[in-house]
């Protein structure tokens, strides 16, 4: 592939890239910094001579880059944030006799009902989780992909997801906006056990 | 699996109640990969009996691909700011005026100058012999006619590749600023001569459009150059100058794509984007196969141009 060529196709994905960077460092003047810096070491030679053999696709590719440098750079800032649970917690799915459990209570969410508070929640969210709420409901990306961008194994990403959905979807329902323009009375929802046992 | 306990004065044994949770969990994991397509065969067949113990199972599963919907929603509408998208590209443009190595032709200049190379030349390409050079330059054809094959005629429908209009509207405001500054410079534009445009560019124009129907009234054409509009089709950036009535001189862009979407009706003219993305200075249109866009400094000038190019009454935005 000829430079123009290859010039051409990462242009092409400078939307997607720029959202990353944006949900990632939460400011459009750092978004801009990270989204320049992808650009100039996507050109370096060294790296545009790797992309033609790790293969997996230009956007993938560039997703690797902005994950790599900012987290590099939150390093070398000394802000190196704290590490996620990767794993379920057993309070997370603890149900006790009689209860619905979390997810299943879930299911009678209207989750095209709640965009402004979702997008809050989502900002509340830690990166790592903005990331991969991101390229999985966003950039529609498969568990495989996801896993070779963050350079983790596949059970963390699932694991990782997991906790992100969770993690919103508890906000949401402990907000009572939300559940007032649902029309859902939490104490009546919780009597009723609208779980669908 | 999870089974209500028949007498609720007496609760589940600890067992029977970690078991319950397992087996929970295990069926959150599998509604949710079954959202996400994610399902392997074995565990697709464990789920679809887990259903029919369990119909709620389905909710759960649709609830999942409604947050995954609401969620893309939420996340999705950020876009590359205009004038960001000018300074990567003329960032590009720079880095590889600057670096003569990255360049294709001397690529193969470099590539040229190895049939007699020594045997102790350490230059990557001086290491293989002519055959495998002309065997790798057939396969990177092959593969290039392969790729324009595709980009035409490429599997699923057109409708799904159909840019926003804020994309469009970003994309010809960001390249046209980009542009004006040193268009001679640009490496983009590879023909100056607008007689030669039509032949230049019979992929993008069709046999039909000639080169009067691309003057634009009392404006100058200055260059134009193969370029990346959003969206299936290959498209050209011509550039233009013209005197406004303050005698002042500014640039205009027509950027034509050959595109199979449906994207405008026939017959009318839209402004593109909204007003952040483009400030009203995007007008499009499409004759058949080919579609128009026209970028100047302000709408006024944009529309002026649209009528000397004989563009449809606008009809709306997009």
């Amino acid at each position: 592939m000829d430079r123009r060529a290859f010039e051409a196709m990462a242009v092409e994905h400078l939307d997607a890239v720029y959202r990353l960077a944006y949900h990632l460092t939460r400011s459009p003047e750092r978004a801009e910094e990270l989204v320049q810096e992808v650009y100039l070491r996507a050109l370096r030679s060294d790296t545009w001579e790797n992309f033609a053999e790790r293969g997996g696709g230009m956007r993938a590719w560039l997703f690797t880059i902005a994950h790599n440098s900012f987290y590099s750079d939150l390093k070398k800032e000394g802000r190196r944030p704290s590490p996620v649970g990767e794993f379920y917690d057993a309070s997370d799915s603890e149900v006790g006799p009689g209860e619905a459990s979390p997810a299943w209570d879930r299911a009678s969410f209207d989750w095209d009902q709640v965009d402004d508070a979702l997008k809050t929640a989502i900002e509340e969210l830690k990166p790592e989780f903005r990331e991969i709420l991101l390229l999985w409901g966003v950039e529609g990306l498969k568990y495989r992909e996801i896993a070779e961008i963050l350079e983790v194994p596949i059970g963390t990403v699932m694991s990782r997801l997991h906790r992100a959905r969770k993690l919103v979807a508890d906000t949401l329902s402990s907000d009572p906006s939300v559940l007032e323009r649902l029309g859902i009375d939490r104490l009546s929802r919780d009597e009723n056990g609208l779980a669908g046992r | 699996m999870a089974q209500d306990n028949p007498n609720p004065a007496e609760p589940n044994r600890p067992d029977d109640r970690s078991r319950d949770r397992l087996d929970r969990m295990a069926l959150e994991r599998l509604a949710r990969c079954a959202a996400d397509g994610e399902l392997s065969e074995a565990d697709a067949r464990e789920y679809e009996s887990a259903k029919a113990l369990h119909p709620e199972l389905e909710r759960l599963e649709s609830s999942e691909r409604s947050m995954r919907r609401a969620v893309g929603r939420c996340m999705g509408e950020v876009t590359c700011p205009s004038a960001l998208r000018a300074r990567v590209m003329g960032m590009l443009d720079r880095e590889g005026m600057e670096r003569p190595e990255l360049q294709p032709e001397t690529l193969l200049a470099g590539t040229g100058s190895s049939n007699g190379g020594s045997a102790g030349s350490e230059a990557g390409p001086l290491r293989f012999p002519v055959w495998k050079r002309a065997l790798a330059m057939a396969a990177a054809v092959a593969l290039l006619v392969v790729g324009v094959v595709y980009l035409q005629n490429g599997p699923g429908t057109v409708q799904a590749d159909m840019p926003t209009g804020i994309q469009l509207a970003g994309y010809m405001s960001g390249e046209h600023h980009r542009c004006i500054g040193a268009p001679e410079t640009l490496r983009k534009f590879t023909e100056r001569d607008l007689e030669r445009v039509p032949a230049a560019f019979r992929d993008v124009l069709g046999e039909q459009v000639s080169t009067e129907q691309l003057l634009l009234g009392d404006a100058t054409f200055i260059a134009a150059g193969k370029c990346r509009v959003p969206g299936k089709g290959p498209s050209i950036h011509l550039l233009y100058e013209v005197f406004n009535s303050l005698g002042e001189r500014v640039e205009v862009s027509l950027y034509v794509q050959r595109c199979k979407d449906d994207r405008f009706e026939p017959g009318k003219a839209y402004v593109i984007g909204d007003e952040g993305s483009s400030g009203g200075h995007v007008i499009g249109w499409r004759h058949g196969e080919v579609i128009y866009y026209l970028v100047t400094g302000t709408p006024e000038l944009t529309r002026d141009m649209a009528d000397k190019l004989n563009a449809p009454q606008l009809a709306g935005a997009f």
